[in-house]
């Protein structure tokens, strides 16, 4: 976990899977954290009239979990994010169990860069979230840890 | 207007027999919380689904998260000048979100600077021991 891994050694098809339940303090903490209290996250009244019936949460911080194991696991702490594009395709309510699979797709040597995508499903198979995204290798050496 | 008051913690001295308890539901929050400070993301702990399938049936409660509530109880004996300089704990029983804990605390031993405790947390239902074991504070001058 949190390695450095060398260019070589970051392969198209490599491919990893984390579940996290989504929980009430999460969504607190991102609330805190990012200033965003809309009323679909933080009020039960409101999120009951809506087409999800339920408080759900953001899915931006669902989609950060990808970055989690891309850094932890997949990529190595080498490579950064350039360019994220994310598509919500269906809700997160609290308490829902999410499976994110994270995997590379390309790696493009002449301008060291690494597209993954992602896919998030919830505990009854709904897809939650698709990714892809371009990460670039950096020519400077990575400090060790 | 009252003049300002300054609070003032006077050393106390912790006498053999003396107790102190806490109690508090461990929820969602806590286990929020606790992932946050230690990096800590076991799927035990964070994922229903895969806690679901063993014999706690819901996902568990950190272990020192739990164990943390004791250092509340240490703090109300040892006084405003004690720290904690040891801990020798087990975790007999899982804890689970949800679950109300007492955690208690008693004075065994009070030599020169340091004192000793009797440490345990259990849990409401069915009075499970979840955690025990010894703690000692030591003075800080």
């Amino acid at each position: 976990m949190y390695q450095i891994k060398t260019w070589d050694e970051i392969g198209v098809g490599d491919r990893v899977s984390i579940a996290k339940t989504i929980t009430e303090i999460d969504s607190a903490m991102y609330g805190s954290a990012t200033g965003d209290f809309g009323p679909v996250h933080n009020d039960t009244g409101y999120a009951s009239k809506t087409r999800f019936g339920a408080r759900i949460a953001s899915g931006i911080m669902v989609a950060g979990i990808c970055t989690s194991i891309l850094t932890s696991h997949l990529v190595g702490i080498a490579p950064v994010s350039i360019e994220d594009r994310f598509w919500f395709t269906g809700p997160v309510k609290f308490g829902d169990t999410v499976t994110i699979d994270v995997w590379i797709v390309e790696k493009n040597a002449e301008d060291r860069t690494i597209i993954w995508e992602a896919s998030a499903r919830n505990q009854d198979g709904l897809e939650v979230l698709k990714a892809r995204a371009t990460m670039k290798y950096p020519r400077r050496p990575t400090p060790v840890v | 207007m009252n003049a300002p008051t300054t609070m003032t913690y006077p050393r106390k001295i912790p006498k053999v027999g003396e107790t102190a308890q806490v109690r508090k539901t461990m929820t969602v929050a806590d286990q929020g919380l606790y992932s946050g400070i230690s990096g800590n993301i076991h799927p035990l702990y964070v994922n229903e689904v895969h806690a679901q399938q063993t014999s706690v049936g819901t996902r568990l409660m950190f272990e020192l998260a739990v164990a943390s509530l004791l250092t509340n109880s240490l703090t109300e004996v040892g006084g405003a000048f004690c720290r904690v300089s040891a801990m020798n704990l087990t975790f007999p029983n899982p804890t689970r979100i949800g679950d109300t804990v007492a955690a208690r605390v008693e004075v065994t031993a009070v030599v020169g600077d340091r004192v000793t405790c009797k440490v345990s947390c259990k849990r409401d239902e069915g009075g499970l021991v979840v955690c025990e074991g010894t703690a000692e504070l030591v003075e800080v001058k």
